[in-house]
């Protein structure tokens, strides 16, 4: 049989009438042509010349708008597409400088190593062409101890990740002494990555930079770069605050792209049930594999992940090999994704299955086709990994298969809200209580407080006073010192909300254990406990016994037809009612709540046919979360006039819409952002709506659901209405007897009209 | 915003603290001029006076010992003595003070505020104690606040000077590098670190005791080996606590104990340097078991002192001993580097049939055989005898074990082929 071309497929799509009828959009974006500009004169000759020998001639238009600006010393934040060139327009400048005072050092930030790792070689080929001697290291958990110390002293260029700045740099600045006092240019990659939790870390992180660098004598300058968010500038300004300088003119030409909106034909009309979207990705993905046609598949979740993954490692396993196909996202170990993304840079791996890992700029080279499981989530995200697709000048294919959320069927049914929409904005709350604690405790570690400063700008002298009677401060002579014996950034993860994580042990293997990966402790209380199926690349494992007090899973492998999903119990608590809009018979606030949650019982699901097969009790300690809450009651009139019953399933379908639209308006994951519906909130006895955030101390996503209930509403409202069911369905607001659709809708409406 | 904080508090990683005594503060502003030092008549009773810098002052204790003061085995002359036998030792060696004057030893210590490395951790306490005129002098500097890290490394820099060579225990890893970083933040107000020599006593005791003794750690080592036993000690991980609540309430009593701790842990290093220093100058004469002596061996071997190491292989090279076969085995490596074929094979036949080196003095007796002497049956003949050390090859993993095997297969090929 012969391969067929991605032309002869796309031909396919245009003329089968299956397809046709499965592809309800068809977007194509015609080819873009470079935007170029001589290279500056100020720019170093030895530059230019190492350029010219790789193929470079001239500047894309940001790149060289960058480098003036930096020249004179402005910070700037570039918007930058997907292989636009965007290392230039931080390594021009950092370049330059070292080329004029070889004393000049630079730090580079990149969220993961592996992106560490790939600028690295990048800058290095420069240098090699230039042909003088630049130091560039990177500098991170794998960095061999006895090199370190050339590193410090010796690295005009040091690239590490915020994780290393604040656990090994800062708290050890006195070994980095003269490349403190050096330090010229601060960059910041991938800026779109740093939002929520992580972001407000890394914000702390940079005052404590900034902090130390000033202590040295230094006032470097920023250089960020970031993917297409609504708000890079306000971003980037928060996160190092710090004025910039906004790029956004981007100059790089770009290929040909068809952008297909895929909806899986409908299988039960009455209750509008779709054909499941892995299904169709299965099927779609297989065609293009099996024709060699080097594609990634995203789906949201990891067991969505290991799901497709499986079925097309079974499905292609005849005509290429199982291991030309692999999985991707967190919980693999550092080398088995190092090893995955060569084997696809090197063309030796034609498939990844991904979550949204593979959503930052890892270099994996050249995918011609990018296959999404349902919309992930936001605008900002979904231009992110059509990014992974023809990421150098040729036609390629990106195809969104929408799943039955009534989100996803809003998108695909109104494809001008997706491609008119501008991107979602970034969040961060710097601010946090519990985040601004950690990192004070960390800087007092690291440089005692002076009375009357600040933390770049924020008063602090309240939580120093409350640090020194907790007795991890001491304060003398109107200076604050760190009198703890411990180390502070040690306890403190920017990465995820509980600061201990659970980690997985294979032992199928009884006389070799092995540690196949981690999970946070939250997600390790539905996906962990005893008998619980855990997969890993494809490979099923059933969780025996889960150590919840050494935070160790003990798996074993086994072959079933089943996956568990388990459910969380959630109680919640108002400490205080910080803020309230009060109407006849809705009220709206906002406040501090402790929400404590449990897991309860897990239900077996059948792989092929989703059923219900079983279920069992889950034994696991209660966990506590303070954190910031939006909540909004109802009056006892409103349950009287709809009835206890009805008004149950109104409740409910509402917080099931809530839940779906709120975290794509404000731009977090959905895990961050919880609604939990309550016909009889603890506090009032009255019917309650709360959206709280998952993150201890909260990080701002309720409260800008606060400040924003009414659009959320009108696009919850807009979003119910265009839902093809009769009475309410799975999509939308959940399936039960009688008609729930028409019952939330009157909801809405009584809440809206104010 | 308290009650916020109270609230987040478990959150913060800030553990729940017991009732505690209502905190006095100490008074804040003390100057050169009117001299007010909390408790001074108490710290004074404790030999102990204040020094001044600027506005800043540290605690600085001084003691004096006879040099026939015994601390464990020795007395402290002894110190004295093996410094005098350095000199005239004419083998290198890491702890050999050959080119020093006893004044010059600065056996040192310091007490910090975690365990940790990084810059927050603060030393409190450092000192030493010194060889004087005709006697011994312990000098210890307490920082009696964080605001005066200035008058302490002031004081301690002046005193000792540029010249030096430190005697520490485990000095080399962290007490050093942690006077460094303190070091780096008062930088411009003090003199500058000097260059040290350093002998790190802990790498010594892990070489010499390792096996024998259930840790290395200092106290383990003066109870065992130096027969001194301190009464009442404060252990190290309570010095920061005590450390915090003197911060509180500035009553030297709570720190008391670790000047005491401290010193003992200086005095020792003493006695544990001349003990050390005995075990390699008086090798045989010094009372040390076999395993010690070839540690010593071993240690000189490590260095490249080939000469006195084969010496001493020669002297405890044995058949019976696990020490004696060891010392056998490492001499006749040292024979066969020389290339002394016969040496070399009469020491490596000698093992063959022991216990623990069969299978590598067998297959070094072959390849002598078949490389030097060219007898090949006598080369199959060991070969054969290696391969039947089972004990030997099944004592490692899989891998290794079918690599060991392959490899003698393959050479027994090769020397039947070279009989036909």
């Amino acid at each position: 049989m012969f391969k067929k071309s991605l032309q002869h497929i796309l031909d396919d799509f245009r003329t089968n009438d299956d397809w046709k009828e499965r592809i309800v959009h068809w977007h194509e974006m015609e080819e873009v042509e470079a935007k170029s500009i001589d290279f500056p004169s100020s720019l170093d000759i030895k530059i230019q010349q190492a350029l010219r020998k790789r193929g470079i001639g001239s500047l894309y238009s940001h790149q060289a708008e960058a480098f003036q600006y930096t020249r004179k010393k402005e910070n700037v934040v570039a918007v930058t597409p997907t292989a636009s060139g965007k290392t230039l327009c931080y390594n021009l400048p950092v370049l330059q400088e070292i080329i004029e005072n070889e004393e000049s050092r630079a730090l580079y930030l990149f969220p993961t190593k592996a992106l560490a790792q790939d600028q690295k070689s990048e800058l290095n080929e420069i240098i090699d062409e230039m042909g003088i001697d630049l130091k560039c290291f990177t500098y991170d958990g794998d960095t061999a101890p006895n090199i370190r110390q050339a590193v410090r002293k010796a690295g005009h260029v040091v690239i590490t990740n915020p994780d290393m700045l604040h656990s090994a740099i800062l708290p050890h600045h006195t070994k980095w002494v003269a490349f403190f006092e050096n330090l010229k240019y601060i960059v910041i990659d991938e800026l779109h990555t740093y939002r929520g939790v992580f972001g407000s870390h890394v914000a702390n992180v940079i005052r404590r930079l900034k902090r130390i660098a000033n202590y040295y004598g230094s006032n470097p300058i920023f250089i960020c770069t970031s993917a297409t968010i609504a708000n890079p500038k306000e971003l980037a300004e928060e996160l190092t605050r710090s004025p910039m300088r906004l790029v956004d003119q981007n100059g790089a030409p770009r290929g040909k792209k068809h952008f297909l909106f895929y909806n899986p034909p409908i299988v039960n009309q009455a209750l509008n049930i779709r054909k499941s979207a892995t299904v169709e990705v299965n099927d779609l993905a297989k065609r293009f594999l099996e024709n060699n046609i080097q594609t990634i598949v995203f789906a949201r979740s990891r067991v969505r992940v290991e799901i497709i993954l499986s079925h097309l490692q079974a499905l292609t396993k005849k005509h290429i090999g199982p291991d030309t196909i692999r999985g991707y996202r967190g919980g693999y170990l550092p080398k088995q994704r190092r090893e995955i993304e060569r084997g696809l840079r090197q063309g030796e791996i034609i498939g990844v299955v991904s979550t949204n890992a593979l959503e930052l700029g890892v270099d994996i080279g050249q995918l011609q086709v990018c296959i999404m499981t349902g919309y992930p989530g936001s605008v900002a995200s979904a231009w992110q990994q059509a990014g992974r697709a023809g990421r150098r000048q040729n036609e390629s294919v990106i195809i969104m298969v929408a799943g039955s959320t009534p989100m996803d069927q809003y998108i695909v049914q109104h494809p001008e809200y997706f491609f008119d929409k501008s991107p979602e904005s970034a969040r961060i709350n710097p601010d946090n209580l519990v985040i601004l604690v950690d990192h004070l405790k960390c800087a007092a570690y690291e440089l005692p407080f002076k009375r009357g400063e600040t933390f770049d700008g924020v008063e602090i002298e309240d939580i120093l006073e409350f640090l020194t009677e907790e007795n991890v401060l001491h304060e003398r002579a109107d200076k604050w010192y760190w009198m703890n014996d411990a180390f502070p950034a040690h306890g403190i993860s920017l990465r995820s909300a509980s600061q201990e994580n659970v980690v997985i042990i294979d032992q199928s293997d009884v006389s070799k254990p092995s540690v196949i990966g981690e999970m946070d402790r939250f997600s390790a209380m539905t996906l962990l406990h005893d008998e619980a199926i855990y997969l890993h690349q494809g490979t099923q494992y059933q969780v025996e016994y889960l150590d919840w007090d050494e935070k160790k899973a003990f798996v074993r492998e086994v072959d079933v037809e089943y996956f568990t999903d388990a459910n969380l119990a959630v109680q919640l608590k108002v400490l205080e009612e910080d803020l309230i809009q009060t109407d006849k018979e809705v009220t709206v606030s906002y406040g501090d709540v402790m929400v404590n949650a449990k897991a309860t019982i897990f239900k077996k699901i059948r792989l092929s046919t989703f059923e219900n097969i079983g279920s069992g009790p889950i034994h696991l300690p209660e966990e506590e979360l303070h954190t910031n809450a939006m909540w909004i009651s109802f009056s006892s009139d409103i349950t009287k006039r709809f009835g206890e019953g009805p008004f149950d399933q109104a409740l409910t379908g509402l917080a099931q819409l809530i839940q779906q639209v709120a975290p794509v308006f404000v731009m977090c994951d959905r895990h961050d952002l919880h609604v939990v519906p309550q016909m009889k909130a603890e506090h009032s006895e009255m019917p309650t709506i709360f959206v709280y955030d998952r993150y201890p101390g909260g990080i701002g996503l309720a409260k800008e659901v606060y400040q924003n209930l009414p659009t959320i509403l009108g696009q919850v409202d807009h979003l119910i209405s265009n839902c093809r069911c009769e009475h309410g369905c799975p999509a939308c607001v959940g399936a039960a007897e009688g008609n729930i659709k028409a019952l939330v809708k009157r909801f809405i409406r009584l809440i809206r009209v104010k | 915003m308290k009650n916020k904080l109270q609230r987040m508090k478990q959150h913060m990683g800030i553990e729940k603290k017991l009732e505690e005594p209502p905190i006095q503060r100490p008074p804040t502003c003390k100057t050169k001029e009117n001299k007010l030092i909390p408790f001074e008549n108490d710290w004074r009773l404790f030999q102990t006076t204040p020094s001044w810098f600027e506005d800043q002052y540290t605690m600085i204790r001084e003691q004096h010992y006879p040099l026939d003061h015994q601390h464990g085995k020795y007395d402290f002359s002894m110190t004295k003595e093996v410094v005098k036998r350095w000199r005239e030792h004419t083998f290198s060696h890491p702890l050999s003070a050959k080119d020093r004057e006893v004044e010059e030893l600065l056996f040192f210590d310091t007490e910090t505020t975690g365990l940790s490395s990084g810059v927050g951790n603060t030393i409190f306490m450092l000192g030493y104690a010194q060889f004087k005129e005709d006697y011994v002098g312990v000098k210890q500097y307490f920082l009696p606040g964080p605001e005066s890290e200035v008058a302490l490394y002031h004081h301690f820099l002046s005193d000792v000077g540029t010249l030096g060579n430190l005697v520490t225990y485990n000095g080399k890893a962290f007490d050093w590098p942690q006077v460094k970083t303190r070091h780096t933040f008062v930088r411009d107000q003090v003199p500058k670190l000097p260059k040290f020599g350093h002998f790190d006593l802990l790498h010594a005791s892990r070489r010499m005791w390792k096996d024998l003794l259930p840790s290395c750690k200092l106290a383990v080592v003066e109870k065992e080996i130096l027969g001194f036993e301190r009464i009442e000690d404060t252990p190290s991980y309570m010095a920061p606590m005590l450390y915090f609540d003197f911060l509180q309430d500035p009553n030297p009593e709570y720190v008391k104990g670790i000047f005491q701790h401290h010193e003992w842990d200086v005095l020792s290093l003493m006695t544990l340097y001349s003990h050390l220093s005995s075990m390699i100058l008086k090798w045989d004469s010094f009372s040390l078991n076999n395993k010690e002596k070839y540690e010593v061996a071993r240690w000189y071997e490590a260095i490249g002192e080939k000469e006195i190491s084969m010496a001493q292989y020669e002297l405890l090279k044995g058949v019976g001993s696990s020490v004696a076969e060891a010392s056998m085995f490492a001499y006749a490596t040292c024979v066969k580097k020389e290339k002394n074929w016969e040496k070399a094979l009469e020491s490596f036949s000698s093992l063959v049939g022991t216990k623990r080196y069969t299978y590598l003095a067998a297959v070094e007796c072959s390849k002598i055989h078949e490389h030097q002497i060219k007898d090949y049956e006598k080369a199959i003949y060991y070969s054969k005898l290696a391969l039947a050390d089972e004990e030997y090859l099944v004592n490692h993993p899989k891998v290794k074990q079918e690599k060991l095997l392959n490899d003698l297969h393959v050479r027994i090929n090769r020397l039947e082929k070279k009989i036909s």
